[in-house]
């Protein structure tokens, strides 16, 4: 038995780095204490934003326990499977969720050198492939649910997707286009004399726009209108397979929000305030998260939800042109720089 | 811009003995009571004359005299006038034009009137229960022979 | 009691679905909007009130004159006043006397601050309808503290104040009620100046309502709508200036109209009524006359019948009493604005094309109340 137990630490040991990126972060702990800061956050900025207190008992600051109590409120609460429909599928779907938006963390550089899976240097592209199934099996979502108002929700998660993918993916080739490579890594460390948000600046506003409807956040989050749809494609879910679409919803939010940050934010670069390279790193990519999580929530409350065929018809007719000329700018910087050099 | 006087005329010459009453009880109120069975051409030709918008329609119950008073209210745009159209019917058996296609907007008081009233009126579109509850079979909650207070026990 | 009686209901084509925005819904009140749609288009909208209904016509019937005020502010919990004095102007008209001009004086202010308890709410409500976070329904109903206060220190409750009877009202203004007063208009004022700036003039928000719901005058008139609704189709029509009581006479005030007749003009309209009847108090308060605010009145009222109206702040209420010679009203025939109202929105598929979306946010603009609608 000693045996084994020496080579489980001799393997610990020689992997230490990658089970600890795996394990707390920016793996499995990083995410679920991010769920529970951003929940956290979501209610309690938006409370004061609406004259409102927020959550104050549980947990003596601030509240901040309240999130745990409603997770086992809700881990605890009854199955409701609607009943004509496929049961298989009901349950595939909220566990599948939230694995694909993890699994397009892992793949954002947080420091120097400190990122959990560099994709051979092509993490923007699977970024982006996995990123295209989520509105897929959102819509789902909302059709094995077997009832109108989710029926409803799924066509409009379509909408959303022609109308917002399109031109988010175009404003990112200009990204790509600038920086030369489609390596994460890469793209960072090409802004280290200047942030692209600046030369980029219509590719920014087309991505903003298009991040916004891809983490389905107010002005564009018509799936879960609980307006006219009591609560859009997650209306029959309750208990824990609530729990884990809303998970799936943050992890969405947070590897969106990170993919901003390295795209055009500057990702980790930052004056070396931390002594350490990569610590300091980390920290300004935590904080430059957290700026783009503040601008959201105050968009959230200034801001009314378009009509989804108002989305489709901004997304085609102003945004995709407006990424193609920031397209056609960049490629004509580049060439004018590589002229220069 | 006519007067009630002109109005009062040319409502006589024109219909004689349908109409009953023409009263002015006070300012800009005007109350007409006519005839049940020509009830529906007053309407029209008062419609013509400039009163264009419902405003409320119903009936009054009076079982001693064994009549349903049914009125409509309208008010004028052009002459800021508001008119009460009333007319009796017989009480047992309650029928009587519905003035739906002269003015729109009296549409859901004249469903509302039937159901709680049990008033028929002929012609209307849509004569559905619209406020009591589906399994209601207990009478004409607004007629004077309803009673509130023997829920049963 | 009985088995259901079960609805008829037509076969849909193929690809349509009936939607019930139900009486279990987060926005939808005590009344259930059927639509039937195929996702995104409407074709027909059909809206089933009687959830609430109380009979208050009936129990008018059995209630002494005086006692009937209660039952009536139930009614309709936001504007309470409006339809009490509705009562009573018929009532007063059955007597045959005037309440002495003090009491009319008191009577304007509550009824005024009364339209502005119940604009803001309806204002919020409207915004959470075109889809917005509950953030300006919050910061309105928050604003209404002011007051709410003020009327709790005329009359002791906060909404149903059974405070306008026959002959005049029931007290006088307390002292420091006119301080109060001011400064809770100069207050909302700001408050008004910061909604307009964050919310009417808001992009977005023009967006969702501009062009929604267009009621064109004609046939605004020919369906019967009432009060900002009429009012933002270009219809100039106000019971306070057509048919005056209370103190409306001689108090200068102008009525508020706009030609669009879209939800955005309804709106619109509703905002501007507020900074109206924040100078109405203000004049009201300023030129109070002395004297006596309540006249005794006979228990019995002579027989014969009136129809009285009273502009509420969804529109025009109004009642028909008919009265035997007895201390009860022989019969209450009440039209609520509401009910009025509320029916628009079933005319709208047809002349227009509408979209799944935009139902809740026509029907909030039209200031739908459903209790009003049942009584």
């Amino acid at each position: 038995m000693y045996l084994q137990i020496d080579e489980l630490i001799r393997f610990v040991e020689a992997n230490f780095d990658i089970i600890f990126k795996i394990a707390i972060f920016p793996g499995i702990a990083f995410i679920f204490g991010f769920l529970i800061f951003a929940v956290w956050y979501e209610r309690k900025f938006l409370a004061r934003l609406m004259v409102r207190m927020g959550p104050v008992h549980a947990g003596k600051v601030m509240g901040w326990l309240q999130l745990i109590a409603d997770a086992i409120k809700l881990i605890t609460k009854e199955f409701i499977v609607p009943r004509f429909t496929l049961r298989s599928l009901f349950f595939l779907l909220p566990i599948l969720l939230p694995v694909i938006p993890a699994a397009m963390v892992v793949l954002i550089p947080f420091g120097p050198g400190f990122i959990l899976y560099n994709a051979m240097g092509n993490g923007l592209i699977l970024f982006l492939a996995l990123s295209t199934i989520y509105p897929v099996l959102n819509m789902l979502t909302g059709w094995v649910s077997n009832n109108k108002f989710t029926i409803i929700g799924a066509f409009r998660t379509i909408y959303l997707d022609v109308a917002a993918e399109i031109p988010l993916i175009l404003s990112i080739i200009g990204v790509v286009i600038m920086a030369g490579t489609y390596d994460l890594v890469g793209i960072v460390e090409a802004q280290s004399n200047m942030w692209f948000i600046i030369p980029q600046i219509l590719g920014f506003i087309v991505f903003f726009i298009g991040y916004l409807g891809m983490t389905e956040r107010v002005p564009m989050d018509f799936p879960v209108a609980e307006v006219e749809l009591v609560f859009g494609i997650k209306t029959e879910y309750s208990g824990p397979l609530y729990l884990l679409l809303m998970e799936a919803d943050y992890v969405n939010w947070l590897a969106w929000s990170l993919l901003m940050v390295v795209l055009y934010l500057g990702g980790y670069n930052g004056p070396n305030i931390l002594g350490n390279p990569v610590y300091s790193g980390i920290f300004w990519t935590l904080f430059k998260l957290l700026i783009v999580l503040t601008i959201v929530l105050i968009i959230k409350i200034g801001y009314a939800r378009l009509r989804v065929d108002q989305a489709v018809r901004m997304g085609w007719k102003y945004l995709i042109p407006l990424a193609v000329i920031n397209l056609v700018l960049t490629i004509l910087i580049k060439y004018i720089l590589n002229i220069y050099q | 811009m006519m007067s009630m006087k002109e109005l009062e005329k040319k409502l006589r010459d024109r219909f004689g003995e349908g109409v009953i009453d023409f009263a002015i009880p006070r300012k800009n109120r005007l109350i007409i009571k006519v005839d049940a069975s020509i009830v529906k051409e007053i309407a029209m030709f008062i419609k013509e004359n400039g009163f264009d918008m419902p405003i409320s329609a119903g009936a009054t119950d009076y079982p001693k005299d064994k009549r349903f008073e049914v009125f409509w209210v309208i008010w004028s745009s052009i002459h800021n006038l508001v008119l009460i159209l009333k007319t009796d019917i017989d009480r047992d058996n309650a029928e009587i034009d519905s003035l739906v296609e002269v003015w729109r907007g009296v549409q859901k008081f004249e469903r509302e009137t039937w159901e709680l009233m049990g008033i028929n009126y002929k012609g209307h579109p849509k004569l559905k229960p619209l406020l009591l509850p589906e399994d209601w079979d207990e009478g004409y909650p607004l007629r004077k022979d309803f009673s509130l207070s023997p829920y049963k026990v | 009691m009985g088995i259901a009686r079960v609805e008829e209901v037509e076969e849909l084509k193929d690809g349509l679905m009936r939607v019930s925005i139900g009486p279990q819904h987060p926005i939808s009140g005590q009344g259930r909007i059927l639509v039937v749609t195929d996702g995104e288009t409407v074709y027909d909208i059909e809206i089933d009130i009687g959830y609430s209904h109380r009979g208050i016509e009936k129990i008018l019937e059995n209630r002494i004159y005086i006692h009937g005020i209660v039952p009536l502010e139930r009614m309709v919990m936001l504007d309470t006043s409006p339809i009490t004095m509705c009562y009573v102007r018929a009532l007063e008209e059955l007597y045959g006397v005037e309440a002495p001009p003090r009491a009319q004086y008191i009577r304007t202010i509550i009824l005024e601050m009364n339209r502005i308890i119940s604009h803001t709410y309806a204002l919020g409500l409207f915004a959470e309808s075109a889809a917005w976070n509950p953030a300006i329904f919050l910061w309105t109903t928050a604003d209404r503290e002011p007051f709410l206060d003020l009327l709790e220190m005329l009359t002791g409750a906060r909404w149903s104040y059974s405070f306008i009877v026959p002959g005049g009202v029931r007290a006088d203004l307390p002292q420091g009620f006119k301080e109060a007063a001011f400064e809770a208009i100069k207050f909302f004022r700001e408050r008004l100046d910061v909604y307009v700036d964050s919310w009417i003039d808001n992009y977005l928000f023009e967006v969702r309502t501009r062009n929604v719901g267009v009621i064109p005058r004609d046939k605004a008139i020919e369906w019967g709508a009432a009060g900002p609704s009429l009012r933002a189709s270009g219809v100039e029509y106000d019971t306070r200036k057509h048919d005056p009581y209370a103190a409306y006479e001689e108090l200068d005030f102008k009525i508020i109209t706009d030609t669009s007749g879209d939800s955005y003009a309804r709106g619109g309209v509703r905002v501007k009524e507020m900074y109206v009847s924040l100078d109405i108090i203000e004049q009201a308060l300023e030129n109070i006359p002395d004297g006596p605010i309540k006249r005794s009145l006979p228990q019995r009222a002579p027989p014969g019948e009136a129809y009285a109206r009273v502009e509420t702040a969804r529109g025009e209420i109004g009642m028909y009493v008919v009265s035997d010679g007895k201390d009860k009203p022989y019969r209450v025939k009440i039209s609520p604005a509401s009910f009025r109202n509320i029916f628009l929105i079933e005319m709208l598929p047809k002349i227009e094309e509408l979209r799944f979306a935009d139902v809740p946010v026509i029907f909030y603009s039209l200031d739908p109340w459903f209790l009003d609608a049942d009584r």
